[in-house]
């Protein structure tokens, strides 16, 4: 076996999920400007329902996943309408939205635990046996689908953000809020549909990962450090930038651990955010903005 | 003064709450007509398939034990705590159960039992260990341990390896004291019985995608793959993705927990060790299928069972349970629904058997 490719695969396959969540997160961070942790608890609701109505109700497969994703972006959309849309009109700080962010994580993660246990779950879509082999590594159709996905989803998501009106009056929000309000731009709106989209993109990755590995009720927090560190990587409030960073991250994750005991893996990736904190902590993609003291 | 009154009502209430709570749990817990037995167990977390086995086991003897009579006259009382196979947890749960005076504790899971192993060495209370694979007694004087060691199931892996012909293994564990102690184990014995160690990575808790440091091994060309995990399921997925070789082998707990009848073909082809009712058409399995006729964590609960019977015959030799540790050696053999255990000091383990998983069963190896 190819050691090297099949690092190099198993860094793209975990790159291309961490981008997903690393997206969704972006999306709602440069257009809200405040770390939305619970967006954790959201990839981790999707996969959980996903469970519930393809494995335990036995509803049919596209159905399940339109189901699971629906209910990712009404959690989204509802936890920015009875959470941080009253904190908005408080006046709360970012601070005070992350504090309330984290709350959020815990409490839904609680009660996924509640409902489901902390029993691992796995979703039974596919025979357990020996995955395709491509010049010595191993790739199963899944994770072939997993890259496809995640690719044909991020591009989408760069044409909506780019080519569709609220793409553009989201990017308008994120650049200037004021502004974008003055023009006649719902920032209240572009609110809410950031996180309904950015929750869809989480809900997708859920689903993914549950149906790839396994489902436990702390997988969003654990994916959420991963897309968060992608994004920071990447260039914190920069959709492709924190796409490539997750990409990034989850090949030096995989190379990483490749002389080192695998027990490294989380290691790697904190040492990494660290560097990029210290040295450029604007990110690959992220600008530096003048009169920032905090970005040299 | 209107200001003075809402707080003083307020502080008059929690001194009127905790004096009650003071009296409630100071009050000595009469033992004239019960064995107290606390039990910390898993019932929830990831351990949780294990405790519940576990804690039907003894529920089970419980319940027969007190039918006829209890032991020397009394009923057996057990106070049930969830330890969550975490030591933090495990500890606050040792501490609730100390403050109701038991006569014994019951600890099972290795991470919480070695955390409360320190504590418990200034108590009076004997601690019985079970579900353990780290080595608890050299920390407490006052413990005895019913279980197999880690040296037991690596011996009994060992010897389905050598009958595979195995001469090089590549080990996948869990990092937690119970990871540990059956990684080494298995290191310790593989050297004795002559096979190559060619890989050994460790994996944390959280941990979802192992297919890195099954790469890793998997790249070394070792004859076989032994999984040491609480629940291996996720791990042998993903190692079938690499094909039918290395062949897979793991450790007690998918035969003792059930977890081979939960996920058939995951499982299917692996090869892992049980203990005498798991063995088909052994007298032991028909003796549990007629007690158990629901329960698919026979193991577990089988050792469950047959613990509070080798606590009952200890008891009858001597009631006092402050002598329980010396009045266990003195047992000098037990025996139980899984056979007849021989005591060696403060431990009494058992015999396990190297099985493959074919077809939706249990075959021996042997």
């Amino acid at each position: 076996m190819s050691l090297f490719l099949q690092l190099l695969i198993n860094g793209f396959i975990a790159g291309a999920i961490y981008s997903l969540v690393a997206a969704g997160f972006s999306l709602i961070y440069s257009t809200n400007k405040f770390v939305h942790f619970a967006h954790g608890a959201t990839v981790a609701f999707s996969a959980y329902m996903f469970y519930a109505i393809f494995s335990l109700w036995h509803v049919e497969l596209w159905v399940s996943v339109l189901i699971s994703l629906g209910l990712g972006a009404l959690l989204g959309y509802a936890m920015n309408f009875f959470v941080y849309s009253r904190l908005r009109q408080q006046k709360a700080s970012a601070l005070i939205q992350l504090v309330a962010s984290v709350a959020l994580l815990i409490l839904i993660e609680s009660l996924i635990l509640l409902f489901f246990g902390a029993d691992v779950k796995s979703i039974d879509l596919i025979k357990v046996e020996k995955g395709l082999e491509f010049f010595g590594a191993i790739i199963t159709p899944l994770q072939v689908l997993i890259i496809i996905v995640a690719v044909v989803l991020l591009g989408l998501l760069n044409f909506f953000m780019k080519h569709t009106k609220i793409g553009k009056a989201m990017r308008a929000v994120s650049d200037n809020k004021d502004a974008a309000e003055i023009v006649g731009i719902s920032a209240k709106k572009i609110f809410a549909w950031s996180f309904v989209i950015g929750s869809l993109i989480a809900g997708v990755a859920g689903i993914l990962v549950g149906l790839e590995q396994n489902l436990e009720p702390m997988m969003g927090t654990n994916l959420m450090i991963k897309g968060f560190t992608g994004a920071v990587i990447g260039g914190v409030g920069s959709v492709p930038g924190a796409i490539l960073g997750a990409f990034f991250l989850g090949i030096a994750e995989n190379f990483g651990v490749w002389f080192l005991p695998s027990g490294y893996k989380d290691a790697i990736a904190f040492v990494i955010l660290f560097v990029f904190l210290l040295f450029r902590p604007q990110g690959i993609l992220g600008i530096k903005k003048q009169g920032d003291r905090d970005l040299k | 003064m209107n200001k003075m009154i809402l707080p003083g009502i307020i502080i008059s209430i929690i001194v009127i709450i905790a004096v009650i709570a003071v009296v409630l749990f100071s009050q000595p817990v009469s033992h004239e007509n019960t064995y107290k037995i606390g039990v910390l167990a898993a019932l929830t977390g990831s351990g949780s398939f294990i405790g519940e086995g576990y804690v039907a086991g003894l529920t089970q003897a419980q319940n027969e034990i007190n039918s006829k009579g209890g032991v020397n006259g009394k009923n057996i009382d057990l106070i049930i705590e969830d330890n969550q196979n975490l030591a933090s947890v495990g500890v606050t749960s040792f501490q609730s159960l100390v403050v109701r005076n038991p006569d014994l504790i019951i600890s099972t899971m290795s991470s919480p039992t070695v955390a409360i192993a320190h504590i418990a060495k200034d108590i009076s209370i004997p601690i019985f260990v079970s579900v353990v694979f780290a080595d608890v007694l050299p920390t407490n004087q006052n413990s005895v341990s019913f279980f197999p060691t880690a040296v037991d199931d690596a011996k009994s892996s060992i010897e389905g390896m050598k009958k595979n012909g195995v001469k090089s293994v590549g080990i996948i564990f869990l990092n937690t004291e119970y990871g540990k102690a059956s990684a080494d184990a298995l290191v310790s014995e593989a050297k004795t019985a002559g096979i190559e160690i060619v890989g050994n990575e460790a994996f944390d808790g959280v941990a979802n995608d192992f297919q890195t440091p099954l790469a890793k091994i998997i790249a070394k060309k070792p004859d076989a793959l032994y999984v040491a995990a609480i629940n291996a399921t996720p791990i042998i997925k993903e190692a079938k993705l690499f094909g039918p070789k290395p062949p897979i082998f793991t450790n007690l707990i998918p035969v003792f927990g059930g977890l081979i009848y939960s996920d058939k073909n995951t499982f299917e082809g692996v090869r892992l060790n049980a203990s005498a009712v798991s063995v088909p058409g052994s007298t032991e399995q028909s003796l549990f299928a007629n007690k158990f006729p629901q329960i698919t964590a026979a193991g577990y609960a089988s050792i469950g069972y047959d613990n509070l019977y080798s606590i009952k015959a200890v008891l009858e030799k001597n009631s006092d349970p402050h002598s329980f540790v010396q009045a266990f050696q003195n047992l000098r053999s037990f025996s139980g629904i899984n056979g007849t255990y021989q005591i060696n000091s403060r431990h009494i383990s058992m015999n396990l058997y190297p099985v493959v998983f074919e077809n939706g069963q249990i075959k021996s190896e042997d």
